[in-house]
Order: C-alpha cells, then sequence, then structure tokens
C-alpha cells in the first residue's frame, strides 16, 4: 500500500454522465477527496504541465490518470502520447477508460506505453463494480517509486 | 443487372467475330483454289493453240509443197533437165516428211479433221501419182507435143482446186476451233475476274465487319472495366462509411445507455426508502430495457463486423474447436445437456468467424433444451459434393415450421422475449457467414422431438 504517497486521481472525461458514475464508483472504494475531474485533453495537459488555467496548481503530479478516448479538441490518445512521451510524466499509471472496444485503438495506446486500457461496460452494475475495483487496484494497491 | 445482359450479347458478337474471320478464310481459300484451276486450265488452252497453229502451219507448207512439186515436174517436163527432176524428188521427199508430221498432229484435233485427213491423204498422193507418171512418160519419150501441152495444163488445174478446197476446209476447221477456244479463254478470264471481284469484296466484307466487330468488343470490354472499377470505388467508399457509422455507434450510443441505466441505479440505492414497490419496479424496467438496448447494439456491431471482415480461410480442426465452443458455452448454465460428437472433418474457413457460428448455433441449442427434463445436443457431419456439411441437433422446445423462413432474419425471433431471451441476430449472424464462406443453412424442427440446424462449407478454398 502506498502509505506515504497521497493519493491523486486524474479523471479525464468529456461527458457528464460518465464522469459522475465513474466518481460514484470510486466512492465505494473510499477514493473521494483525491480526484480532479477535467472535461477534455486540452485541460488535462495544462493541468499536467501547470498551464493555461492550472498556471498557479500547487499540489503534486496525479499518481494516477483515467483517461477517455474520445474527446473534444485534444483527444486522449494525443494526451497519452504527451504523458508517456515526457520523461517527467512517463511513470505515471494511465488508465484508459473509453466505450471504444475498437482493435486499432487497444494496439495504438499499447503502442504508446498505457498501463491499461478498459472498456466502460454498459450496465451500470458492471461499470461501478469495475471502476472502483480497478480504481481500487492502481491507486492504491499499485506501487510506484518513490523519487518522482 | 445490365452488366450481365451486355455479357451475354457480348457472347453472341464473339461468336459473329469468329464467324466473320471463318468465313473471310474461307472465302480467301476458295478463291485461290479456283484461280489455281483457271490458271491450270489456261496453261492447256494454250498449249492446245500452239498446236492448232503448227496444223495450220504445216497444212499451208503442204499445199506449197505440192504446188512446188508440180512446178518442178513442168520445168522438168519441159526442159528435161535433171534438175528439175532433182528438186522434184527433194520435195517430194519433204513434203511426205510433212504429211507424217501432220499424221501425227491429227490425233489432237477435232474429230471432225481426223474425218478430213484420209481425204486429204488421198489427195496428195493422187496428185503425187500423176506428177511421176507424167515424168515416166517423158523419160519413155513416149510424149508428143499435144500431150505434153496437156499434161502441163489440163487436169492439173481441176485436182490443184481441189487440193486447195481441201486444204481450206482443213484450214477453217482448225480456224473455228481457234475461234471457239479464244471465245472460252475470254469467257473464262470474264467469269474468274468476275468470281475474284466478288470473292474478294465478300472476303473484305467479312474481314471488315469482323474488324468493327472486335473493336466495339474491345471498347465495350474497357467500358466494363470502367464501370467495374467506378462500382468497385464505391463499394469501398460504401465500406468505410460503414466502419464510421459502426465506430460512432459503438462509442456515441453506449454512453447515455450506460447513464440511463447507471441512474436509474442510483434512483433506486439514494432514494431506496422513498421509493415503493411500484416505484421500483418501475425502475427496474427502466434499467431492463436499456440492457436490452445494450445487447442488441452488441449483436448489430458483431453482425456487421460479420460482413466486412474479409474471411481469411485456413485449415480449422473442427473437432477442437467445437469441444472448446462447448465448454465455454455451458459455463454457467445450470443443467448442462448430453453432449454427444461425433468425428468432425476439417474444413477451411476464417477461424473467428466460424467460432462465431458454433458458439450462436449450440448456445441456441442449449438455450432452447433448457426446459426440457433431459436436455441434449448432437453435432455430427457428413461430407456432400466438394462441402461438409454439419449438424447441430437439440431435443428442446424448436420452432414452427410455418415460420421457418423468419428464422434466418435480423431481429427475427419465433419465441417471446419472456419465452427465451434473446435479440433475435445470433442466427442472422450464421447465415451471414456461412454464405460469406460459400456455403448454405437450413433448419428443420419437430417441436419437442428434435430440432436440427445444420450448414455447409466448401472443402475447396474459395474466392
Amino acid at each position: 500500500m502506498n502509505d506515504l504517497l497521497p493519493v491523486h486521481i486524474l479523471l479525464v472525461e468529456d461527458t457528464a454522465t460518465d464522469a459522475e458514475m465513474t466518481l460514484r464508483a470510486l466512492k465505494r472504494v473510499g477514493l473521494v477527496n483525491n480526484i480532479t475531474w477535467v472535461r477534455d485533453g486540452q485541460q488535462a495537459l495544462d493541468y499536467i504541465a501547470r498551464e493555461g488555467e492550472f498556471a498557479k496548481r500547487v499540489d503534486g503530479d496525479p499518481t494516477l490518470i483515467m483517461l477517455d478516448l474520445k474527446m473534444p479538441k485534444v483527444t486522449g490518445l494525443e494526451v497519452l502520447s504527451v504523458i508517456k512521451g515526457d520523461p517527467k510524466t512517463r511513470m505515471i499509471p494511465v488508465i484508459m477508460l473509453t466505450s471504444s472496444a475498437e482493435e486499432p485503438d487497444i494496439v495504438r495506446c499499447y503502442e504508446l506505453g498505457v498501463n491499461s486500457y478498459l472498456v466502460k461496460p454498459v450496465e451500470s452494475e458492471k461499470f461501478f463494480e469495475e471502476v472502483s475495483k480497478v480504481g481500487f487496484y492502481w491507486a492504491i494497491l499499485n506501487r510506484l517509486p518513490a523519487s518522482r | 443487372m445490365a452488366g450481365t445482359y451486355r455479357l451475354m450479347k457480348a457472347n453472341r458478337r464473339t461468336l459473329l467475330i469468329k464467324a466473320g474471320f471463318a468465313l473471310a478464310l474461307v472465302v480467301v481459300v476458295m478463291l485461290s483454289w479456283m484461280a489455281l484451276i483457271r490458271i491450270q486450265q489456261f496453261a492447256e488452252s494454250s498449249k492446245t493453240v500452239v498446236q492448232t497453229h503448227r496444223v495450220i502451219e504445216v497444212l499451208h507448207q503442204v499445199l506449197l509443197d505440192v504446188k512446188d512439186a508440180e512446178s518442178a515436174q513442168r520445168g522438168y517436163l519441159i526442159t528435161g533437165a535433171d534438175s528439175f527432176l532433182l528438186s522434184h524428188d527433194a520435195i517430194v521427199q519433204r513434203l511426205q516428211g510433212r504429211m507424217r508430221s501432220l499424221r501425227a498432229l491429227m490425233d489432237e484435233t477435232a474429230p471432225q479433221q481426223r474425218e478430213e485427213w484420209p481425204v486429204l491423204e488421198q489427195m496428195v498422193a493422187q496428185r503425187l501419182q500423176v506428177l511421176r507418171q507424167g515424168i515416166e512418160l517423158l523419160d519413155k519419150r513416149a510424149l508428143n507435143n499435144a500431150q505434153l501441152v496437156e499434161l502441163v495444163q489440163g487436169k492439173g488445174l481441176a485436182s490443184m482446186a481441189q487440193l486447195h478446197a481441201q486444204v481450206d476446209r482443213m484450214l477453217a476447221i482448225e480456224e473455228s476451233q481457234l475461234q471457239q477456244r479464244a471465245e472460252q479463254v475470254e469467257h473464262n478470264a470474264n467469269s474468274t475476274r468476275q468470281w475474284i471481284f466478288f470473292g474478294n469484296l465478300f472476303a473484305v466484307g467479312f474481314l471488315g465487319f469482323a474488324m468493327w466487330a472486335t473493336f466495339r468488343e474491345s471498347e465495350q470490354r474497357r467500358q466494363a472495366q470502367r464501370e467495374t472499377q467506378r462500382y468497385t470505388a464505391q463499394l469501398e467508399l460504401t465500406n468505410k462509411e460503414l466502419e464510421s457509422f459502426s465506430y460512432s455507434v459503438s462509442h456515441d450510443l453506449r454512453s447515455p445507455l450506460r447513464a440511463i441505466d447507471g441512474y436509474s441505479r442510483i434512483l433506486q440505492e439514494d432514494y431506496e426508502d422513498k421509493l415503493d414497490d411500484e416505484g421500483r419496479r418501475v425502475l427496474n424496467v427502466v434499467r431492463d430495457s436499456s440492457k436490452k438496448m445494450g445487447m442488441l447494439i452488441d449483436d448489430l456491431l458483431t453482425f456487421s463486423r460479420m460482413g466486412r471482415k474479409p474471411v481469411e480461410a485456413r485449415r480449422i480442426d473442427m473437432n477442437e474447436l467445437v469441444l472448446d465452443v462447448w465448454r465455454e458455452v455451458v459455463a454457467h448454465v445450470e443443467r448442462e445437456p448430453l453432449f454427444h460428437k461425433t468425428d468432425l472433418p476439417v474444413c477451411n474457413g476464417d477461424r473467428p468467424l466460424i467460432r462465431q457460428v458454433l458458439v450462436n448455433l449450440l448456445s441456441n441449442a442449449v438455450k432452447y433444451s433448457s426446459t426440457v427434463s433431459q436436455p441434449a445436443v448432437r453435432i455430427d457431419a457428413e461430407a456432400g459434393e466438394g462441402e461438409v456439411i454439419y449438424r447441430i441437433t437439440d431435443n428442446g422446445v424448436g420452432f414452427d415450421m410455418r415460420f421457418h423462413d423468419k428464422l434466418f432474419g435480423v431481429f427475427q425471433r419465433l419465441h417471446r422475449e419472456d419465452e427465451f431471451p434473446g435479440t433475435g441476430v445470433g442466427l442472422a449472424i450464421v447465415k451471414r457467414v456461412v454464405v460469406r464462406h460459400g456455403g448454405q443453412v437450413s433448419a428443420h424442427s419437430e417441436p419437442g422431438k428434435e430440432t436440427v440446424f445444420s450448414f455447409s462449407l466448401p472443402t475447396e478454398a474459395f474466392a
């Protein structure tokens, strides 16, 4: 368990209903106060880089990024590419949380170095269960290097 | 389709082209053959003409010779000089030689001529004899002046005239032969000219037609090719559009569906105490409906993917695949049906697609026999002509054969949702995949007793 590092999840999701359900699921495993929700790729990049509207951000880097694929302006793939391309942010675990089960998308994400790929179930019960499990695993169980 | 019609006409046109060329060839060959024959005839004609001229020449010479002999004899009678006698003898010799050659020539002349010949022969012989007699008389000094004069003039003239007439007659016959021959040659030449002219006209006509038809043919081909290219391009475009459509369906429709289900659940959880039984029931209906819609979307997407993916045909070990699928299908089933599998022949096909077919058919067999006390499912196969037919049999509720046609339609179901769950796409997917492999599907049912679903796959690799 990550006793030392506070959990800090960045949720990048443009659909409000999906975001709300994700937050609710994470709430089931106690993850509530440590979640930041941004609504598109551009905001995500700004947040990580501490630019734009997040220029004055003082808190640390996210310890987990949950990323949707299809978003306006800057897509999930582009965000993923930036995060994994930058040595400073490369080690942050990124989980794709998307509707798309299309093979080309999955392949592309893994090529860019995604840590995990989840397809959002349509059935909400399954959705809640999966997201809470995954959240627990990656945000709480999973170990990250202490020095980042 | 217009293309098929054009193809039929093209076949006929190819036949016409071949006929045109063949006829042209035939005409040319015939003309050459005819020309050769005519040339042969002409050559023979020439020979005969030369012959005739020879006869004419010799006849003239015979006449001259007779006259010369007579002159020589007269000279001798008048002068008694030996030179005249020698001359006479020489001429007679020459004449006889000519008569011999004339006789030889007579074999080749007209029958009419051959009848005249003995007459001439006799006349000449007679004349020569008379001349000879005169000479002998002179030698015997048996002539007086009066007899001499008579010998020199008189009878001689009459018989000479006769000889002349005879020769003229014979000459006339030869001349008429020449005339006839000339006319015939002229006639032949004319008819040959005509044959060659019209024959060539026909040959050129056939060739021209064949050439025109060939050009048309290749033009049509090129056009058909262009159309095919256009059609293919359109098809590719449609496929791409279908691709992006499925993609957006897979993403855009699912999100709101998830929300419907999710928020109903939130309602159920957070407002549990504020809801009565009816309220809970209504919310459940909402949730079930959205779940159903999710399944429909999934099935539809699978259905469309089955039609789009290019089929990669490989050898499939059906024994292994069937066992693998069966394990998956009965994994969460309460009562596992009795399963019987015979040894299945291998087939050629796209493994994931055929797998889907087996999944759908086997899970159907399990589902529709689940209400029977002792459910049993059986799979066997039979080799046909150039194909293998696989059969899946179950002893479940089956279906009403009257609605047999609807079985493989998209979203067509022959049972109610509350009887047996399902979206009605499974069999449509089966049909689509099997048809794409070049096979056929069929089904037969005796409800409660035996229901058989079969599909065939060709053993040969297909396009």
